[in-house]
């Protein structure tokens, strides 16, 4: 595969799963931690 | 507080918001998109406008649902009165019913092709044509005239579909009705459980086969090399930056008034800004990786790089029902691999034409204080009898999916910024947008979304309005001014029915 275009590939690849991953981390631990707090609270 | 539905659980709110986003567009009008524009470098103007404009009306679009549900209304007519104490507010919402009730009543027909292809493919039922040296052009035919035959789609002003095609539609549409009659949590949320993972699974699948793809003509690799290959003279050229941002724009499904009313199912401190990123995320996850990733690839390995370009350029259903088909058809296990496209792609349909006729159910529950049965089997009566016109009249489906689908979408987009970041009051905007958010927004986001967001939508709405709108009303038959006429009275009966509400809302 060209250089470039495998460059271009790679990067826009990587940006999308890095912002899924991020996202999905972030989610799943703001999400645990409401369920502790909530769990404490009752 | 008003009694309203909710999501049960964050999951099944993302992937169905997900769902929604995640459409045909995805796997068909991206890669088309992408190579007819520059091919690598189209990345750059489309990311940046993903940035500017598509996240940030992402989150000001949830924040409008989020605030309208709360006070007991799903849709635009009543939440942008609420925003804006202005008499015309709520006629500007109507925008909200039209576009995405239009929308449905052409794409549930679309959806249903995907459904009949995927059971034709599995039932070995499509054109069988072994590969030889003929040209592309003539390989291709029998597949073409299968689909016009299937369609009916010919040169008359008429169209003519087949039995199937018609059974398909009526299929389509029960399993529509089925979903959105279970209602948000156990109809909408639970297909998103079940047809989400499905679809990445089976674009997985399909990726990986694309991948290995091997015949005379070359390798997949050479589909991605034509796919990503960077023309930076395209850089310069205007149009790429408008098609870029036009992508974008379409790939989230933004003003087409969904969003807003999915969101107005959550409740008054739940998250916004994380769970919008995190919907945005993963419909680029299947469009850029996935969609980007089957179609072209396959269609450089089959065809050669340069037959590519032509089925590249000859639009998204050659690309889907014609181009694809044919390939199935000549490797081991194509129907099987077949059927997965298809079906891949009528998940992608059905979990967006669910959520682009919620909002006209919505509106008959929260305004009219309908049973949601009833507000279901009525909505669906009058899309099943405005869809005639898409399946019968020619050029009619083009006529609404220019209207509805692509011009009304930008244009109801740019209202909802400016009545909720310019009418409404800015800061309350923000804190709305913020209240609850598992992630704290960068300030820099507020400006770009009273600012730049606008601004790059009245461009793009100015140029359809300078270099295509004219054209188009020129080159114009008796079919497609029936087709616009079909359109105002729609139109006409939400203002009516949004003007009746209110009158009676008043008197009470």
């Amino acid at each position: 595969m060209k250089g470039s275009a495998l460059l271009f590939m790679l990067f826009s690849w990587n940006l999308i799963t890095s912002l899924c991953t991020f996202c999905f981390t972030r989610l799943f631990l703001a999400e645990r931690k409401t369920r502790k707090t909530r769990k404490r609270a009752t | 507080m008003p009694n309203r539905e909710r999501w049960a659980t964050r999951i099944g709110l993302i992937l169905a918001m997900a769902g929604n986003a995640v459409g045909l567009g995805n796997f068909l009008r991206f890669p088309t998109q992408a190579a007819q524009n520059g091919g690598g470098v189209f990345m750059i103007p489309y990311m940046i406008s993903l940035i500017l404009i598509a996240i940030p009306l992402m989150w000001v679009e949830w924040a409008i649902g989020r605030y309208g549900g709360v006070r007991g209304h799903g849709t635009t007519p009543a939440i942008f009165r609420l925003l804006w104490q202005n008499p015309l507010a709520k006629y500007i919402g109507v925008l909200g019913l039209f576009v995405p009730f239009v929308v449905s009543c052409y794409y549930v027909y679309i959806e249903s092709w995907t459904l009949g292809y995927a059971v034709m493919s599995l039932l070995g039922m499509l054109p069988k044509v072994s590969a030889s040296s003929t040209s592309p052009e003539v390989y291709l035919t029998p597949f073409r005239e299968f689909l016009n035959s299937y369609t009916g789609m010919g040169a008359g002003d008429f169209y003519h579909p087949s039995f199937k095609a018609y059974l398909f539609f009526l299929i389509t549409m029960g399993l529509n009705i089925y979903v959105l009659i279970k209602g948000i949590s156990g109809g909408i949320e639970r297909l998103a459980k079940v047809a989400m993972p499905l679809l990445f699974l089976f674009a997985v699948i399909l990726m990986i086969r694309v991948f290995t793809l091997e015949t005379p003509h070359g390798l997949a690799v050479a589909g991605l090399n034509f796919l990503w290959e960077p023309k930076w003279s395209e850089l310069a050229n205007p149009k790429v930056w408008l098609a870029a941002a036009g992508q974008v724009f379409f790939t989230l499904s933004l003003g087409f008034g969904a969003i807003i009313t999915y969101a107005s199912y959550l409740k008054r401190n739940d998250d916004i800004t994380l769970s919008a990123l995190t919907a945005s995320s993963l419909n680029e996850l299947a469009e850029v990786v996935l969609g980007g990733s089957i179609a072209i690839p396959a269609a450089a390995a089959f065809f050669g790089v340069a037959a590519a370009q032509t089925i590249a350029a000859s639009g998204a259903f050659n690309l889907a029902f014609v181009s694809l088909p044919a390939i199935f058809a000549n490797i081991p296990f194509g129907q099987f691999f077949g059927f997965l496209w298809f079906i891949l792609l009528f998940f992608a349909g059905l979990t967006s034409s669910v959520a682009i006729t919620q909002p006209v159910i919505a509106f008959l529950e929260d305004e009219f204080k309908m049973e949601r049965r009833m507000a279901v089997l009525a909505t669906m009566f009058v899309l099943f009898s405005v869809a005639h016109v898409a399946v019968f009249l020619a050029g009619a489906l083009d006529e609404m999916d220019f209207w509805a689908g692509t011009f009304f979408v930008v244009v109801f987009a740019l209202c909802e910024v400016l009545i909720f970041f310019w009418a409404f009051s800015p800061s309350q905007a923000w804190a709305e947008i913020n209240r609850g958010g598992y992630i704290k927004l960068p300030r820099l986001f507020f400006y770009v979304m009273r600012y730049v967001t606008p601004v790059f939508l009245f461009l793009i709405t100015l140029w359809w309005l300078v270099t295509i709108l004219p054209g188009y009303l020129m080159e114009s038959k008796w079919t497609s001014w029936v087709a616009r006429e079909v359109l105002v009275a729609i139109m006409a009966v939400f203002c009516f029915l949004v003007y009746f509400q209110d009158k009676r809302r008043r008197r009470k």
